[in-house]
This record gives C-alpha cells, structure tokens and sequence, in this order.
C-alpha cells in the first residue's frame, strides 16, 4: 500500500486492531469503539474513505461482494477493487454494503427490501450494512434508542445523528422473520463504530 | 538436526500467527455472523494446519484470526495448562507470534480450552475459545447434515427431546454427561462443547464472549455475552450440574470447584482434585499466604 504521510497502515496488524473491536462492536451492541488509530494512518484518503477503506481492508476479499452509495463512490468503489480485489455488484446480491445516513426515505425502503436477508438455511448468507453517520453517543437525547437483546445488559441508550428514523422502521421488517435479517454497523468519520446485529431490538424515545 | 532441546521455528518464515491473511479474513467475516446469529453454525473453509484436525483445530483457528501483538494467551486442556494438547498449541501460537502467554486466567486476554470453562469468573474484555469435536447437538438423533440443517432451520427439535424423554424410561434420569445440549436465545439448539455439565450454567448470560471452532467439522459458532443460555429439561425432571458431595480437592480442599476423580494404584484408593489446575495452584498459594492477584 502507499505510503504517503506519518505511519503505514499495516495490512496484518491493523487489520487485526479493525476486527478485534468489530467483533467487540457486534458482541456488545450499542457500545461504541474507535478505529481511529489505523483508519489515520491511510491518511492519503479523505475521513469517510479511509473508514471505508479501512472495513474493506479487514473484511473483504476476492470471496466476497460489496457495493457502495456514498458520496465519494466512485473513488472508494476503485480503491477497494485495487486493494482487495472484491467483486463490485448490485445493492440486491451483495455482501457489504457501504452506505450514507442521509439517503432519502425512499432510497432507505429501497436499498433495504433489496438487500439478502439469507435464508433459513444459511442465515449468513445476508448482507452487512455499513451506514455513515455524523455522530454517535451513549447520552441520553430526545431522540434516543433504547437497545435490547443478546450482547447487552438489560438496556443500552444510544443516540445517532445523521440518520432519518425511517432506517429503524425498515430494518424492523427486514428483522421480523429471525433468524434472517441484516447486520448493520453505524460508522462515524472520526472513526467511531457502534453494531446492530439481527438480534438487537430497537425502541424509539424515553 | 533438530533435537527437543534446540527445536526452533523460522518465523520470519510465517506470516504472522501462522495463518495466511486470506484464511484470517474469511474466519473473521464468519466469527462476525456466528455473533450475530447466537448458537447458530456457521461453515467456514477450515485450512490445514500443523496439527491433525480434531486436535483443537478449529480452535486454533479461531486464535490465529483473533490474536494480536498485545494479547496475551492462556490454553486449557480438561482444565489444565499443562497437558500435551494446551502445550503444543500454546507452543505453536507463541512461535508463530511472540505473544505472552500466561496460566493465570485473569492475566489472559484470550483463553483457548478444550472441555471446560475456567472457574473463575471471567472479565468483559476476555474472549473464552472453545475447541469442538462435534458441533452438531442432533448429530446423535440424525446422521445426515442436509437433514439437521433443515431441522435447525424449521427449529424442528423433537428427535433430542425424545432422546431425552427415552433416557428418562429407560434409565429413570437424562443420562448425557459432557455435552448437554442447550438452547440458545429461545431460537437454536447447541451443542456447549464436552464440558461438563457443571460449566453449562456458566455460559448463561456470561458476561463474556464464547466463540467455538470445530475444525474437522468446520463449523464456527458463538455466545455473545448476556444471552440465553438454557439447559434441555423437563418440568420434572429438571437440569442438574454433577455432585461432590462430601468430597474436596486433596490439594486445595476445594468443595466448590469441579473435581477429577483420580485412583490411588497402590491402595485402590479414590482421590479428588480440582480439573482446574491454574485455579487450584492460586488457592494453594493463598493458603501459604503468598500475594497472589485477585480475579473475581
């Protein structure tokens, strides 16, 4: 990988530090963690990239598929195919989906009633959402959710900026038939995550 | 010429923690799915590593694709740190990466074992690798993979409930020792790895991170912390974890831990120790008087 300012992103070490706190991430929904220290360092990408890159780094390969619908997608859609080699496809077949917050309600229904789901077979076989948010916190706001499920102690309150509710409306239906549904990983571009697994339960307000 | 005195490993010869950076990927892409869907299997590729599969294996491979340069590792065998199994992988995974490693649980950030959960209680941030024979709890009623995937899907469990139900007629009790099915989240069937009973209650709303790797069988399941965990009953006949009553470990003189029940050859005699051997060293020390660091 180029090497541009300060350190280099190193493909087995960070790509490590990146898994072990996604998978604390998807363990303890709603807890947030930062991958700020390895995502900086492909610094030669602006902040919404290099948090992209850096997910693509980790998780992606020849083996799998993603799609991307963010503002810079014509950028990250050709790094992420030099640098990893994954297959570019459709929002309905794809494995990692790369998202704004901020799309439009109808591009959220859209983008959502596309995605796999998996089957009752093969669970798994449904697809990660990454969804770019401005901001995430643990304090309570009007605007609040209040999480519930396997990975939390009794309730966890979460507060998002940056995305329209529509997105909890929709990821409601596409969870209704557990054990299918899509996974989901807020990320903010200081380099913040926070995870949805299938399993989470999301209640709006107080 | 290699001896066992002088043995060595080129690691510069390796990539780090011996696995190739594609076989990580696709077991971190697939631990991520196991978390999500709590108890359910997910098949992974399971590469060839230098330990016959069915040798903890699909453990291994969890560790390799967890382990970083900060981490520190403690592997178990029955409870001990110093079984040939837990030292050949311990051996294996320092070689591989440098890492630390460590007998005592509360200094571990990763904790592989074979057959039992440690006694202490663990911590949050510590991962518990449990390594599985045979990931499928219907394995025993139903022979056929296509067949216990598709009753896995329609949640169809009445075969293990009979199995359940006919040791009852038969031998007046549930009769399954190590093993002993549970449910997971009121959704899927699993099987917690020959631990014995004593360790299921454990996993029941833990506050840690079980993964399970089964290499030979390639499958990867896990327990996110705080989920359900639910050991097959009956109204009236309900779970029960084994009993040491009246008995102490001869060591500790422990009477709250899981005791192995070893023979005295020369007098025939019947002795008991704690299976966990690292716990059962802390108390030894305690005893002594020595400062020891506290776990829970």
């Amino acid at each position: 990988m180029a090497k541009v300012y300060g350190q280099t992103f190193d493909r087995v070490h960070d790509t490590q530090f990146i898994f072990r706190k996604l998978l604390d991430a998807m363990a303890s929904p709603g807890k947030i963690n930062s991958i700020q220290s390895s995502s900086e360092k492909l610094d030669f990408l602006s902040n919404e990239t290099r948090m992209v890159a850096s997910f693509a780094l980790t998780l992606l390969d020849g083996e799998v598929s993603f799609a991307i619908q963010l503002p810079e997608k014509m950028l990250i859609q050709e790094y992420v195919q030099n640098n990893t080699f994954s297959r570019l496809s459709d929002v309905h077949d794809t494995d990692y989906l790369f998202l704004d917050g901020k799309i439009s309600d109808e591009e959220v229904m859209s983008f959502i009633q596309q995605v796999k789901k998996g089957t009752l077979i093969q669970p798994e076989s449904s697809t990660t959402l990454f969804i770019l948010v401005e901001a995430l916190s643990n304090t309570p706001s009007n605007d609040q959710l209040r999480l519930s499920g396997p990975g939390i102690k009794e309730e966890i309150i979460c507060t998002v900026k940056g995305i329209s509710d529509k997105w909890w409306k929709e990821r409601e239906k596409a969870n209704v038939e557990y054990p299918l549904g899509i996974d989901i990983i807020l990320f903010t571009k200081e380099g913040e995550i926070l995870a949805l697994p299938r399993t989470t339960k999301i209640e709006r307000g107080e | 010429m290699q001896t066992a005195e002088n043995r060595w490993f080129e690691t510069t010869n390796y990539n780090f923690a011996f696995l190739d950076e594609g076989s990580k990927r696709e077991i971190r892409r697939k631990t991520l799915k196991a978390v999500a869907i709590p108890g359910y299997q997910v098949p992974f590729a399971s590469r060839e590593l230098p330990i016959g599969r069915g040798w903890g294996t699909g453990g291994l491979q969890l560790t390799l694709s967890l382990i970083g340069k900060k981490d520190c590792l403690k592997v178990i065998d029955q409870g001990n740190d110093d079984s040939v199994n837990a030292v050949s992988i311990r051996r294996l995974v320092m070689e591989t990466t440098g890492v630390t490693t460590t007998e005592e649980t509360g200094e571990a950030t990763l904790i592989q074992t074979r057959h039992r959960i440690p006694e202490e209680t663990l911590r949050e941030d510590q991962i518990l690798i449990l390594q599985v024979p045979q990931p499928e709890p219907l394995r025993r009623v139903e022979p056929s993979e296509e067949v216990t995937r598709r009753q896995h899907a329609e949640m169809d469990y009445s075969a293990k409930w009979l199995q359940l139900y006919e040791n009852i007629v038969k031998w007046g009790n549930i009769t399954i020792g190590a093993d002993y099915p549970v449910m997971v989240q009121q959704r899927y069937l699993m099987a917690p790895s020959p631990i014995p009973r004593w360790d299921n209650p454990k996993i029941h709303q833990a506050n840690y991170l079980s993964l399970y790797g089964a290499g030979r069988e390639k499958k990867i399941y896990a327990i996110p912390p705080y989920t359900d965990v639910v050991s097959l009953h009956f109204e009236d006949y309900p779970f029960e974890v084994e009993s040491f009553t009246g008995k102490a470990c001869r060591h500790c003189g422990s009477t709250h831990t899981f005791l192995d029940e070893i023979t005295d050859e020369r007098t025939g005699e019947k002795l008991y120790q704690c299976s966990d051997t690292a716990y059962c060293k802390k108390r030894q020390k305690e005893q002594r008087g020595t400062e020891v660091s506290h776990g829970n």
